[in-house]
């Protein structure tokens, strides 16, 4: 019975040393090539690259301690397709992923051209806006992420975090059309005009002055309302009525429409607007000259919203503007009247306040066509660079994919050697002392 | 929605109201036309008064030499960069006189010089059509004041719209009168200040 399991032993330890002499050859054929790991981005990554290149290895891990740049994940993709197996984790994170940064950058519909950058990153953190001018400005990142509305950018425009970088250019260029407004001839008529058109607005007007005299501009009384003529409708009070049916069918069609005070109350918008007005409500005598003009402004608060409408804005506890989607197109409703005193009685910056809320009333439902702008900037980078290595690389290894790769880097040549001799001296020793040969 | 409201301009020199016929005028006229909602009367609103900015169109006439106090260039330069339109018309009808000489001199260093105003402008054909321009005045007709009948309004523009519209030609005098009479008109001869108040309340 000894005897036999002194000939397990000794059939073990020669298991044991030819194992360790098989791995040790193995490793004698693809030295260091075997396998490969490195941490972080920097040169040690840069010079891995060059050597897996070389050597073929037949895994690589890499522990990122910053979201690769496109050249080094498009490499370790391109090592990926070549056959060798590539891992990736976060640094000091067995199996973890990397903090999400993603940006995109979109053009406004409004006549100066500006964009709307879109900031996806961890709550709390500061990601520093630049393009390829210089920097812009840091943003704060709340929950639901940043956005900043840019009157130009050079170029490309980059979001840079604490754990890298995401990029975009505008792709596409957006061609504006007529704005229409559609009221009586009065105050808020022409101040509408007026703001809409110093904004860079083309503007054509239908507005009564009798029943049957109307004041037109832009050949208002000529073009059919559809997105093939016009940006926007402006309904500003019932007199608009009378197209109710053929605006109803241009915003379906996409088209963007601006329902302000009194032409909301009015039934015939009553399957667009998005809310019920109130009854008239006038503003507080002053306040109009006060840190907060839309105070003094009558208004008819929008009441009974819609499921599907979306408050905009809210004055104290009472909604102000609302918007919602119709069809393809998107209706913004406005409780506020007689909007012309806020641009006339208002303190210093009243003029150019009243402007940009009007360009940004009628920016948020315009219809724009969109055309595919030759590339004007070079892209530095990618809009979600997680995305995109979770996409060439797949997700984090697992712990367990992680911990076989590390045991195979992490047993020395001279312990497999050790092992080996140990082995073959423990066999030999018992041989000898029970006399075998 | 506000209605309209004709504001006669105060100032402090001079006399403003050397025409208080010509508002009721107006309103009837307004009200006879068009479907506007206007109130039944005007008021009188101080220059440089901040009041001024509650009424984007505001009438202003006079026979003295005018001399805006700081105040009054103050505000009327405010008025017309937010959008206002002025209507100054000289009641002594004549391009030498001391409104007229004093006027345009205030106009000018408040907010800027006049020009010709073209007589296709959209202040002709707003309304009723003046193919030719401003409607010449029985005034100028009967050789009273310069004895030129005056062919262009004068304006000064602001970003692309009428700050200030200047005439020589005396509407003062021309609308002067009660409503009641424009009965014995064969052409009513308000009819151009209808265009002036349906173009300020649309361009």
């Amino acid at each position: 019975m000894a005897e036999r399991a002194r000939r397990n032993f000794e059939l073990a330890c020669r298991g044991v040393a030819l194992l360790a002499i098989a791995l040790l050859l193995w490793r004698a054929l693809r030295p260091e090539a075997a396998t490969g790991a490195v941490r972080a981005n920097g040169a040690e990554l840069a010079d891995a690259l060059v050597r897996w290149t070389r050597e073929a290895p037949a895994t690589a891990h890499v522990m990122f301690a910053a979201l690769p740049t496109p050249r080094d994940r498009d490499w370790l993709a391109a090592l990926g397709g070549a056959g060798t197996s590539v891992s990736w984790e976060r640094d000091g994170q067995s199996g973890g992923t990397l903090p999400a940064l993603a940006l995109a950058v979109e053009p406004v519909p409004r006549p100066d051209h500006g964009v709307i950058v879109r900031v996806a990153a961890p709550p709390a953190s500061n990601p520093m806006l630049h393009d390829d001018a210089g920097t812009i400005d840091s943003l704060v990142v709340a929950a639901g992420g940043a956005v900043a509305w840019l009157p130009g950018v050079a170029g490309s425009v980059a979001a840079d975090g604490s754990h890298g970088a995401a990029s975009d250019v505008v792709r596409d260029s957006l061609e504006l059309r007529l704005v229409l407004v559609l009221g009586a001839a009065g105050w808020e008529s022409r101040f509408t005009i007026a703001a809409l058109e110093e904004s860079g607005w083309q503007v054509a007007a239908q507005l009564r002055v009798s029943p049957m005299a109307s004041v037109v501009q832009g050949g208002a009384d000529r073009i059919a309302i559809d997105t093939s003529s016009y940006s926007a409708v402006i309904a500003l009070d019932s007199t608009a009525a009378a197209r109710a049916d053929v605006i109803a069918r241009y915003v379906r069609s996409g088209g963007g429409l601006v329902l302000a005070g009194q032409a909301a109350a009015v039934p015939a918008f009553a399957p667009l607007r998005a809310g019920t007005p109130a009854a008239r409500q006038t503003g507080i005598i002053g306040a109009v000259r006060s840190d907060d003009p839309r105070r003094g402004l009558p208004l008819r608060p929008i009441e009974s919203l819609r499921r599907d409408a979306m408050v905009i804005d809210r004055l104290n506890d009472r909604v102000t503007m609302a918007a919602r989607r119709v069809g393809a197109g998107r209706v913004v409703q406005s409780a506020f009247e007689d909007s012309w005193r806020w641009r006339m009685e208002g303190e210093g910056g009243a003029l150019a306040a009243h402007r940009e809320w009007w360009n940004d009333a009628v920016a948020g439902v315009a219809f724009a066509s969109r055309s595919d702008r030759a590339a004007t900037a070079f892209q530095r980078g990618d809009p979600a660079p997680l995305a995109a290595l979770h996409d060439q690389l797949g997700g984090p290894s697992s712990p367990d994919v992680i911990e076989g790769a590390r045991a195979a880097l992490i047993i020395p040549t001279w312990l497999l050697a050790g092992l080996a001799a140990l082995a073959l001296l423990l066999e030999w020793a018992s041989r000898r002392l029970r006399g075998a040969p | 929605m506000s209605e309209f409201v004709f504001a006669t301009g105060q100032y402090e020199s001079g006399d403003w109201d050397s025409a208080p016929l010509v508002p009721a005028n107006l309103i009837d006229s307004l009200a006879r036309y068009t479907s506007l909602s206007v109130a039944p009367s005007g008021a009188i609103v101080p220059l440089g008064s901040e009041a001024l900015l509650r009424y984007p169109f505001v009438w202003v006439t006079g026979h003295l030499p005018v001399r805006f106090t700081e105040a009054e260039r103050r505000m009327v330069r405010t008025y017309v960069e937010r959008g206002g339109l002025l209507f100054v018309d000289d009641h002594n009808h004549d391009i030498d006189g001391a409104f007229h000489r004093t006027a345009t001199e205030e106009i000018a260093r408040t907010v800027g010089p006049l020009v010709e105003l073209p007589n296709d402008h959209a202040l002709y054909r707003c309304f009723f059509e003046f193919p030719d321009g401003p409607p010449s005045t029985s005034h100028e007709l009967n050789g009273w004041g310069d004895n030129l009948v005056h062919t262009h309004l004068m304006a000064v523009m602001h970003e692309g719209r009428i700050g200030v519209l200047y005439s020589n030609k005396d509407y003062s005098s021309e609308w002067g009168y009660h409503p009641d009479s424009k009965r014995f008109l064969s052409v009513d001869n308000t009819r151009f200040g209808v265009n002036l108040i349906v173009h300020a309340l649309t361009r």
